[in-house]
C-alpha cells in the first residue's frame, strides 16, 4: 500500500463522510463513521507501519473536523487499526459476514474508547439514552456499509497499487 | 537487544502514537491555544476538500428540500381541491336556493283574495302518458287538500286536484286533453274552449268567426262549468286562422309545464 494511495483514500473518506455520512445521519439518526471503516481497512493491510500512521491520521482529522478534544479519536482509531492488524489471522478478509462482525464490534469498541477517554478528561458528564441509541444506530450503519466500502477499497487497491513481488517459498 | 526492538518496530510505533494521542488530549484540555496553529495548518490543507464535499452536500440538501416542498404542495393541492369541490357544491346549492327564492317571490305575487285560500306545495313527481298528464304534490288530505281544488302558480292556471291521498295529491294538468278550460279573451271578452294539443301548444275552439282577436291576447278563465273560477290567466293567443263557421285559434299556455316546482293550491271559499 503506497503513501499516495493512503492519502487519496483519506481525502475520499473526508468527502464521503461529509456527504453520505451526513445524509445518513439526517435520515437515520446515528452517524456513520467512515473514518472507522477506513481505519479497519488500513488495519487489514499487511503493511503495518503505514496502516498505523494512516489510522492515526484519520483519527486526528476526525478530531479536528468534529471540533472535540484533540486526540480522542486519534487514540481510538490507532487502537482499532492496531487491533485489526493483530487479529488478522482470525478472519477472512473477503468474507462479508466477517467484515460485518468486525465493523460492528469495532464500532462499539471505538465508542467505548472515546467515551472512556472523554470521561477520563470530563468525569462529571453523564451518558444519555440518545447517546446509546445513536451509538447502536451508528454501529449498525457501519456494519452494513463497512463490508461494501472495504471490498471496494480492496478492489481499488488491487487495481491501482502495485504490490511487492511475492517471494517464492524456498527463498522467503 | 536492538534486533528485538527492530522486530517489534510496529509495536514501538503503536506505543509512540498512543503517547502522542495522550499528549494531544492533555494539551487539548490544559492549553488548547497551543494546538491552534496545528489545527489551522491542517484546516488549511483540508479546507479545499471540505469545500468540494460541501457542493454535492448542498445539492443533495436542495433536492431533498425541493422534494419536501413538492410533498407539501401536493398535500396542500389535495386539500385545496377538496375545499374547492366543497365550495362548488355550496355554490350549486346557493344557486338552487336563489332560484327557489325567486320562484317563491313569484308565488307571493299571487293576488290574495278573501274568496280563495292558498296552500303552497312542492311538486314531487311527474307522470306523462297517453291517458294522463299529472303531477304529484307533497300535500294531501291531511293538509286540507281535496278533489277539484285549483293548482296555480305565479304565471297562471296549472290544473286541478284529481284526487288527494293523506300525504300527497295528484294534479291533473290543463295540458291533459281531457281537461279543457272555458276561456275568454281578456281584451274583447270573446269566449271559447281552450285545450292542449301538444305539451306547449293548444287551441281555442268554438270562437265566433266575427270575434276580434289578435295574436298576443290574454286568455282568462270564464268561471263557467264550476271547476275553474273566473279571471285566472290561462294562456296567450299565438296564431289565428279563418274557418268556415269558427275561427281556428292557436294558443300557448301561460305556464311553462316543464318547469313546475312549486304550486299554490287554491281553495274557493266563496263562489262567484
Amino acid at each position: 500500500m503506497t503513501f499516495t494511495f493512503s492519502l487519496i483514500v483519506i481525502i475520499l473518506t473526508i468527502i464521503f463522510q461529509n456527504t453520505v455520512g451526513d445524509f445518513l445521519a439526517f435520515f437515520l439518526g446515528g452517524k456513520l463513521d467512515t473514518f472507522l471503516i477506513v481505519a479497519i481497512f488500513f488495519g487489514m493491510n499487511e503493511e503495518k507501519y503505514t496502516s498505523l500512521i494512516s489510522g492515526f491520521t484519520l483519527g486526528i482529522l476526525k478530531d479536528i473536523l468534529s471540533g472535540g478534544i484533540l486526540g480522542i479519536n486519534a487514540l481510538s482509531k490507532t487502537i482499532t487499526t492496531f487491533s485489526v492488524g493483530r487479529i488478522q489471522s482470525n478472519y477472512a478478509r473477503k468474507d462479508f459476514l466477517s467484515i460485518f462482525i468486525l465493523c460492528f464490534f469495532f464500532s462499539i469498541l471505538d465508542k467505548f474508547i472515546t467515551t472512556l477517554a472523554f470521561f477520563f478528561v470530563m468525569p462529571l458528564e453523564s451518558i444519555t439514552l440518545d447517546f446509546l441509541l445513536g451509538t447502536i444506530s451508528g454501529a449498525i450503519q457501519n456494519a452494513f456499509l463497512g463490508p461494501l466500502l472495504i471490498s471496494l477499497l480492496f478492489k481499488c487497491q488491487t487495481k491501482f497499487v502495485q504490490r511487492k513481488k511475492e517471494v517464492n517459498y524456498p527463498l522467503r | 537487544m536492538l534486533n528485538y526492538f527492530i522486530g517489534k518496530k510496529h509495536l514501538i510505533i503503536f506505543i509512540f502514537l498512543l503517547c502522542v494521542c495522550f499528549t494531544l488530549i492533555t494539551l487539548s484540555i490544559r492549553s488548547r491555544t497551543m494546538l491552534e496553529p496545528v489545527e489551522k495548518t491542517i484546516f488549511y490543507f483540508i479546507g479545499p476538500i471540505l469545500k468540494v464535499s460541501a457542493v454535492p452536500k448542498s445539492w443533495g440538501m436542495k433536492i431533498w428540500r425541493n422534494y419536501l416542498d413538492i410533498q407539501d404542495h401536493r398535500k396542500e393541492n389535495i386539500k385545496l381541491k377538496k375545499e374547492l369541490a366543497e365550495l362548488k357544491e355550496i355554490e350549486k346549492s346557493l344557486w338552487e336556493l336563489k332560484s327557489e327564492i325567486a320562484r317563491l317571490h313569484e308565488n307571493l305575487k299571487i293576488k290574495k283574495s278573501k274568496d280563495y285560500k292558498y296552500y303552497f306545495s312542492r311538486v314531487i313527481g311527474k307522470e306523462k302518458n297517453v291517458l294522463l298528464k299529472t303531477v304529484t304534490i307533497d300535500k294531501g288530505s291531511t293538509d286540507k287538500i281535496s278533489k277539484n281544488m285549483l293548482a296555480i302558480n305565479s304565471h297562471g292556471l296549472v290544473g286541478r286536484i284529481l284526487h288527494s291521498n293523506p300525504f300527497t295529491s295528484r294534479v291533473l294538468l290543463i295540458t291533459d286533453p281531457r281537461s279543457p278550460v272555458h276561456v275568454r279573451v281578456q281584451r274583447t271578452r270573446s269566449q271559447g274552449i281552450f285545450s292542449m294539443v301538444t305539451m306547449d301548444k293548444g287551441t281555442v275552439k268554438f270562437v265566433s268567426k266575427d270575434a276580434d282577436i289578435l295574436p298576443g291576447d290574454l286568455l282568462v278563465s270564464t268561471g263557467h262549468g264550476g271547476v275553474f273560477p273566473k279571471g285566472i290567466r290561462v294562456g296567450y293567443v299565438t296564431n289565428i286562422k279563418k274557418g268556415s263557421s269558427f275561427k281556428k285559434i292557436e294558443a300557448r299556455p301561460s305556464v311553462n309545464f316543464n318547469k313546475l316546482e312549486e304550486l299554490a293550491i287554491m281553495e274557493v271559499t266563496k263562489r262567484n
